[in-house]
């Protein structure tokens, strides 16, 4: 296979991309001096995969929520009863996984031996192995998961917000599913899921460090078989633009309050550099609103409306996007006015755009200190079609007329859901 | 990476950590203060209160706006425990000129900054004083909302009822009303004065800049050198102490605390780190295999040090039902170590992942910092090589006899409220 390199100068950055003969996309930023070495082996599929057509089946398949987060658990499981902590634990490396919304992604750093661990990371997640027994002991083990996220006000405060904002997509469902759901998961379901989406057309190989891309490339060959069964055909149920519910309540055992302001885009269908585009835009815009320089930030912290917790995010993908900004609050609904009142109010002006894009770009030089950080951002920008060093560029180019259009067509009343965590009465 | 240490001063020291590997470098104040409830809170405020504005930026939006300047310069203030001690730290991270245009002074306009807000303060503003009182009630109250983390500071506040270390490093709600612009400020001064300060520089940097700069910055400062005394480290264990507290929750949060009578600088700390490791530290460690993967009691369960003084804790998120389930196989698998159960692969497996972390740590900047600050407070100034050899060398007996030396002293357990 051939690999390009890609330069970026002014970061002094290196990366090496190319499709390995399996389809598998293989990249390697390298990076030295560093200590650790890391990789991502990452598939397309998250929990909002809950409906789709296998191909060559006529048939949907619906599967039980939470089903791509019990399989990461579960590749876990090898065929002599032991796990890949196992292997791992031989070479000392770090190791882990995790599943988001869209991407499930099998990690590990280590200080050594780069090689001999990306072999152990090949080989797994290139060997399910799910049985009767296997299936029902990890029921009790992500049941303990489920529960504790049960309990963490952030959590719910957050998942609270995204079923509040959205009515039908599925991006609304916990990435764990219930204890309902995962008890009607059995080896079957899961092998079938595996077949679908762990296919290496639907995969990343992401490796970052002091890394020789034409050994990657070796053991690709020799874990990596191409089985090439065509297009996997999601289904999202259609949603609509305007929000579910404007208001989302749960009491649980927090010491205040706890909010989240959600605005929904209506932007959609993006990929690739129009997708960056729309996501610094937005980005320098929440600075320039709602960034610890501004009035209404101020404002807020001045009143005791908000504290060190607030934070602001814009995620963004294909089919849905929304910001969030929120945080601990003694008056959730006092918060709330202001924010959209001045928000609606605000007038930019371009010494703060100049200034809030300076920070965006000291965020993003930032993120090249990790190689966690760096890898995992890459691996979630690349199945968007998204290359993250065009970003410095892309922020350059933005007008302050783009930012101005985008606030008035993103933070709007009718785009906003509120969810808070209270204390119990 | 190795660390350069310069004494600017009597009790004031800058360690420079050189490495390209970073797009950023960090800057970092650390003053040691004894932990006590007579000046926790203070304390705390106190580091709250300094991050809101200084001499050359009097109002918050100012400095905000000033950050933001500086390539999105970050600032961050509080308080850490580190055994009996209290550290008020204040910290810098801003980007390398090199990658934004060599014209532009970041490095030179942060040690002004610094200088303004750690040194030159001429007093505090009443309103800001008031607004950081709120804050800091709010977030000494939030505590409860991480379940995990409460159960840990709870088991360590009952565990060490009679030793500093039991003190929340964010103080007493109770403690808070009482304190104005005019006493904090009174505070802040006489921190300046009496407390050892760590000075730490982590990137690429012009040191010899940073070091005149510092030094001009303290040289109005004349310190009056107060040693503290040494981190308690208690032999005996006692009566078990055992609480259980209710909280309207799903799943009940264990920690057991155990005195492992070992300190930093005692010959068998390297192979109680190791025994660590084994019994909870990670995917490899006994209390892995069995409380999650073998019972399924758990999605998490681990173990872990505090160097300082010679503490390890064990937490686990468990039904409420199972609490004897797991309490009897966390013990159990602790006498599985002390009856010299112990595998080479086992062993082999808590060497490495250990070394592993400990090499890594380096890729971090603020982690680095503070292995150096923790290294440097305890007395064994050792690189991460340096430590990683020792712990390298240690063998299975090491760790069994260390585990003799491990005895519960608190079993704490929050558990939900009956339907």
């Amino acid at each position: 296979m051939e690999f390009e390199k890609i330069q970026s100068k002014s970061l002094g950055e290196v990366l090496y991309r190319g499709v390995h003969k399996s389809g598998l996309k293989i990249y390697v930023l390298q990076k030295n001096g560093f200590s650790k070495s890391y990789a991502s082996f990452a598939a397309r599929v998250g929990s909002v995969d809950s409906e789709f057509t296998v191909p060559g089946e006529s048939e949907k398949t619906k599967v039980p929520d939470g089903i791509a987060h019990f399989l990461e658990h579960k590749l876990f499981e090898q065929p002599d009863g032991s796990n890949v902590f196992e292997k791992y634990s031989k070479t000392g490396a770090w190791a882990n996984a995790f599943t988001g919304f869209n991407t499930t992604a099998y990690i590990f750093s280590a200080t050594g031996g780069f090689y001999e661990n990306l072999e152990i990371l090949l080989d797994f997640v290139s060997k399910p192995y799910f049985t009767d027994e296997n299936v029902a002991k990890e029921q009790g083990i992500i049941g303990q998961e489920i529960r504790m996220y049960d309990d963490d006000p952030n959590w719910r405060v957050f998942f609270n917000l995204l079923s509040a904002m959205y009515v039908s997509h599925p991006v609304k469902k916990d990435i764990a599913g219930t204890v309902e759901s995962i008890s009607r998961i059995n080896k079957d379901i899961l092998y079938k899921c595996y077949n679908t989406f762990y296919n290496p057309s639907n995969m990343i190989l992401f490796a970052c460090g002091d890394v020789d891309c034409k050994r990657v490339e070796q053991l690709a060959d020799k874990y990596v078989t191409a089985s090439p069964i065509g297009e996997i055909n999601r289904h999202y149920p259609e949603e609509p633009p305007r929000i579910n519910q404007s208001v989302s309540e749960q009491r649980l055992s927090v010491a205040l309050p706890i909010f989240l302001l959600g605005f929904k885009d209506s932007e959609l269908k993006q990929r690739g550099g129009d997708m960056l585009r729309k996501q610094i835009t937005t980005e320098v815009l929440l600075e320039m609103l709602a960034g610890k320089s501004s009035p209404l930030y101020n404002t807020l912290y001045e009143k005791g409306l908000i504290n060190d917790s607030f934070e602001l995010d814009f995620s963004s993908e294909t089919d849905y996007a929304h910001t969030v900004m929120g945080g601990e609050s003694t008056d959730p609904e006092a918060a709330r006015a202001i924010i959209l009142k001045q928000m609606r109010e605000a007038k930019l002006l371009p010494d703060d755009f100049q200034r809030c894009k300076k920070v965006l770009i000291g965020r993003f030089l930032r993120l090249f200190n990790s190689v966690e950080n760096v890898s995992n951002t890459f691996v979630s920008n690349i199945f968007k079609g998204i290359d993250i060093f065009e970003y410095p560029q892309i922020c350059e180019q933005i007008t302050l007329k783009e930012a101005q259009d985008r606030k008035e067509s993103h933070f709007t009343e009718e785009n906003c859901a509120m969810s808070v965590v209270r204390p119990f009465g | 990476m190795s660390i350069k240490s310069i004494q600017i001063k009597n009790g004031i020291n800058v360690h420079y950590i050189e490495t390209k590997k970073f797009k950023t470098t960090t800057l970092g104040f650390y003053f040691r203060r004894p932990l006590s409830r007579g000046e926790v809170t203070l304390n705390a405020l106190t580091a709250n209160v300094l991050r809101r504005a200084c001499p050359l930026y009097p109002e918050t939006a100012l400095l905000s706006k000033r950050l933001d300047e500086l390539y999105g310069a970050r600032l961050d203030a509080g308080v850490r425990k580190k055994g009996d001690m209290q550290i008020i730290h204040v910290n810098f991270e801003f980007a390398n000129e090199e990658y934004i245009g060599k014209s532009q002074a970041i490095f030179e306009n942060i040690l002004l900054l610094a200088k303004s807000m750690v040194t030159d303060q001429t007093g505090f503003c009443a309103n800001y004083v008031n607004q950081e009182k709120d804050n800091l009630r709010q977030r000494i109250l939030a505590l409860i909302n991480d379940k995990k983390s409460y159960a840990h500071m709870r088991c360590i506040e009952i565990m060490c009822e009679a030793e500093p270390y039991g003190i929340r490093e964010l103080g007493f709600v109770e403690d808070i009303e009482a304190i104005d612009e005019k006493i904090l400020f009174r505070h802040y001064k006489n921190v300046l004065l009496s407390s050892p300060v760590d000075i730490f520089i982590c990137g690429d940097a012009d040191i010899d800049f940073a070091v005149e700069f510092l030094k001009d910055a303290f040289s109005r400062i004349e310190t009056s050198q107060t040693k503290y005394p040494e981190n308690v480290i208690v032999k005996e264990a006692g009566e078990v102490k055992k609480v259980v507290e209710t909280e309207n929750i799903a799943q009940g949060k264990l920690c057991l605390g155990f005195r492992t009578k070992t300190r930093a600088t005692d010959e068998n700390y390297p192979a109680m780190v190791i025994f660590n490791e084994l019994f909870g530290g990670g995917p490899s460690s006994k209390l892995f295999n069995n409380v999650r993967e073998k019972l399924s009691l758990a999605y998490y369960v681990s173990s872990k040090m505090d160097i300082f003084k010679g503490i390890m804790t064990v937490g686990s998120g468990i039904e409420v039902e199972n609490f004897q389930k797991a309490y009897d196989e966390i013990m159990l698998q602790l006498n599985e170590v002390k009856k010299g159960n112990v595998t080479q692969a086992e062993l082999s497996a808590a060497v490495k992942a250990t070394v592993n972390n400990i090499r890594s740590m380096s890729d971090s900047a603020i982690v680095t910092e503070d292995y150096w600050l923790s290294r440097l407070i305890t007395g064994t100034p050792w690189d991460f090589e340096e430590y990683c050899g020792m712990l390298q060398k240690i063998t299975a007996e090491q760790v069994v006899r260390a585990a003799q030396d491990v005895t519960v002293d608190t079993i704490y357990f929050l558990k939900g409220k009956e339907a």
